[in-house]
């Protein structure tokens, strides 16, 4: 790989942000973590990573406003969220019922198991020719 | 006997005679000239010694045109006739009078002899029984042997028309043949007077309803001649006797139709009317009703009550019945007095039956056990979630950390899993102290004493966070049946969530305001926050799961079990929440509710009642 790649953690759990962080590092990508929602999006803005794992029950600001807010700002509307939570079928039936919002690439049920996640991220990320607009 | 003796004899009897007979005699000669009257006549025509009859009897100057002496000179037959003249007052009266002739020797009539006797009163008499007849507000008839109807009275003819000569039964009913039960047909047989209701038909159609009364017109010991038929019209009081019969059936089939139980007394206190429902609702089966006795054991106390001049008697919301069996049955009561024109009539009891009311609250509060039982594993399986990716993620860090030989991974990894195995741990023990079935203790506790000592407890670990917790109670709450320590957990919940909304916020002063206050029968405990509000897809769940929006620090249990304590105290918890401006919670107790629960936990033996 020639760019490092780069995910954004945004998990309120510290220990689970550690893992996370701990394990995507070990895949050699560069990570980014933030505690909330609005902290997320703001993080998304500013460095534009390469992929979001997102967790929907959050303080201050859900992960579900994240993710709208994610999709409503075109600087970010493209970047590719995977959804890692411990309600994931609620938010799923939630989210794909909301025609205006595009839903996420992936869902994860905690805790999620570590080949799919990864391999879910290198299908997203590896092949690297992710285009603004496309549909995964 | 000598001739002469006889003679005299002869002579005193025909003077005796003429004075006693029950007539005014008068003797009349060729000449009209009145010759002898008894003291009767002169009483009635006055002085008539040298005038004619004429003038005596009829004031007249010259004889009368139709004189009925005249011919008796000639032909010598007796006549009869009515007349009417004048007294010697010169009143105007009638009278029948025989005139017969007195013949001398040779047969020749020498006098007439005039007996009057007076009419007037008869005829008077006469017109005063034609008069009633005629007017008598009665269908009169007379009708003969074969019921053919030989004299009506004017009302008569006015219901049925000119009837005269027709069959009784054909004019009044319109029938071709005799009437069964005939009480003229009784009355010709026996010769009594017979009474009897019947129906017939009015010349214009209309139904008549008459109260006949038949009366046998000749008596004696030959068979009766004639029968009167003497009917009132009762056609009004029928139609009002219908039309309050239909009231009264109207009125009726409400009460006995009605849903709730209707019982009323009358003065004495004997049972007067109970319909159905109050039937169903005491279990009383047998047909009369219960006893003034036995109804003061069924009815609340209240109803036996004595009263002011307002007519309510009793309005209980919640009472109990004693319904034979020994069944409880618990109703809303209400009771009034009963007047007519301020004359007391008696009392009436509504009983609505709650039973089926109380069911539904109870299948209410199950259904919700149940959705909480449902919402709680849900809550649970999202927590666990969590403790397992921590889990998951110290593992991976232990394993990695030994198999890179990185110490510091290894440390860190280990430090995951111990947390995660407390936060398991504490999970657990808030689970089961949850899960417990416990039925609250009631006690009578002040509302306003609770929350003062919750504001006392947290208001420096508050300040620490820089949140201001406040009081602010009403005066006017008084005490209650509540469980204090279930309620101190709840408004500690409350309280402390609270705190955390108020802290989060960009750094402005957060305060937390605790209230009390009654509204109608509700007790309200407030729990006012300014923080950040809480979002549209965090309220729908914040009952519902083991939400926490707090990371590691909560359980999810705190507004849950909040609300399993209310519910168990038949209230309800309340959110409103602005994001941006904060939260309101709000716990609800039904007063009359926490009396009734207190009432039957008492109800229950001790063991019973620990959890």
């Amino acid at each position: 790989m020639t760019t490092q790649r780069t995910i954004l953690v945004v998990e309120d759990e510290p220990d689970q942000v550690a893992y996370l962080d701990t394990l995507f590092k070990d895949e050699g990508f560069a990570v980014i973590t933030a505690s909330n929602g609005r902290e997320g999006f703001e993080k998304a803005k500013a460095s534009r990573p390469d992929l979001i794992t997102l967790d929907i029950s959050m303080p201050e600001e859900s992960g579900v406003r994240m993710f709208r807010d994610l999709q409503g700002d075109p600087a970010t509307s493209n970047i590719p969220v995977l959804v890692i939570t411990g309600i994931t079928h609620d938010f799923k039936q939630f989210i794909e019922t909301r025609k205006q919002v595009r839903p996420p690439q992936g869902y994860f049920d905690k805790p999620p198991d570590r080949e799919q996640l990864l391999a879910k991220i290198n299908e997203l990320l590896g092949a690297g020719n992710h285009k603004p607009g496309s549909e995964p | 006997m000598n001739g002469v003796l006889e003679k005299e004899l002869e002579n005193r009897l025909g003077r005796s005679l003429f004075e006693l007979v029950p007539f005014n005699v008068a003797v009349i000669d060729r000449e009209f000239r009145v010759v002898a009257a008894n003291s009767s006549f002169e009483e009635y025509f006055g002085e008539w010694r040298g005038r004619h009859c004429y003038e005596v009897c009829k004031g007249f100057p010259e004889r009368c045109s139709k004189c009925q002496a005249l011919p008796i000179f000639e032909d010598g037959q007796v006549r009869v006739s009515d007349e009417s003249g004048v007294d010697r007052h010169g009143r105007a009266f009638h009278y029948v009078v025989h005139l017969a002739p007195v013949k001398d020797a040779d047969g020749r009539v020498q006098y007439v002899i005039q007996m009057t006797t007076d009419l007037t009163e008869t005829r008077r008499w006469q017109r005063e029984y034609d008069r009633f007849f005629e007017r008598v507000p009665c269908y009169v008839s007379v009708i003969d042997r074969n019921f053919r109807i030989v004299r009506t009275n004017e009302k008569f003819r006015e219901g049925f028309g000119e009837a005269k000569g027709r069959y009784c039964y054909e004019v009044y009913k319109r029938r071709k043949s005799p009437c069964p039960h005939c009480p003229a047909a009784l009355t010709f047989k026996d010769g009594a007077d017979h009474v009897s209701e019947q129906v017939g038909i009015h010349q214009d159609g209309t139904p008549a309803y008459y109260v006949v009364t038949t009366s046998a017109v000749s008596r004696g010991r030959h068979d009766v001649a004639h029968v009167i038929e003497m009917a009132s019209d009762i056609t009004d009081i029928h139609d009002l006797e219908t039309k309050l019969k239909r009231a009264d059936d109207f009125y009726e089939s409400l009460v006995r139709n009605a849903a709730s139980g209707i019982l009323a007394v009358d003065t004495t206190g004997a049972v007067r009317i109970i319909n159905p429902a109050a039937r169903s609702l005491l279990n009383w089966k047998s047909r009369r009703p219960p006893t003034p006795e036995l109804l003061r054991t069924m009815l609340p106390d209240e109803f036996f009550g004595a009263v002011q001049e307002n007519e309510v008697v009793a309005n209980i919301p919640e009472a109990s019945l004693q319904a034979v069996g020994g069944e409880e049955v618990p109703v809303r009561f209400s009771a009034v007095e009963l007047r007519s024109h301020g004359t007391k009539l008696g009392r009436a009891a509504l009983m609505q039956d709650l039973r089926e009311m109380k069911r539904l609250e109870q299948q209410r509060l199950e259904a919700e056990r149940l959705a909480a039982v449902g919402q709680t594993v849900a809550g649970l399986a999202h927590t666990i979630k969590n403790l397992l990716m921590g889990l998951e993620g110290g593992m991976y860090m232990v394993d990695t950390g030994i198999r890179r030989g990185d110490a510091d991974r290894l440390v860190n990894g280990w430090q995951i899993l111990k947390r995660n195995f407390e936060k398991t741990t504490a999970l657990v023990k808030d689970f089961l102290s949850f899960a417990k079935g416990r039925l609250p203790e009631l006690v009578l506790t002040d509302p306003n004493l609770l929350a003062r000592n919750i504001v006392e407890l947290y208001h420096d670990a508050a300040a620490k966070q820089g949140v201001d917790l406040l009081l602010d109670v009403s005066p006017y709450v008084h005490e209650a049946m509540l469980d204090p320590h279930g309620m101190e957990t709840c408004l500690t919940n409350l309280v402390s969530n609270g705190i955390d909304a108020a802290t989060t916020p960009r750094q402005q002063g957060g305060r937390v305001v605790v209230r009390t206050r009654d509204e109608g029968d509700d007790l309200v405990f407030e729990v006012v926050d300014n923080g950040s509000g809480i979002d549209q897809e965090v309220k729908s769940k914040i009952f519902t799961t083991f939400f926490t929006t707090k990371g590691g620090k909560g359980t999810g249990l705190g507004l849950l079990t909040t609300r399993k304590i209310i519910q168990e105290h038949g209230g309800q918890v309340e959110m409103e929440s602005c994001p941006g401006q904060g939260s309101t919670f709000r716990i609800r107790l039904p007063r009359t509710y926490l009396k009734t629960l207190a009432a039957s936990s008492a109800d229950r033996p001790a063991h019973e009642r620990k959890p």
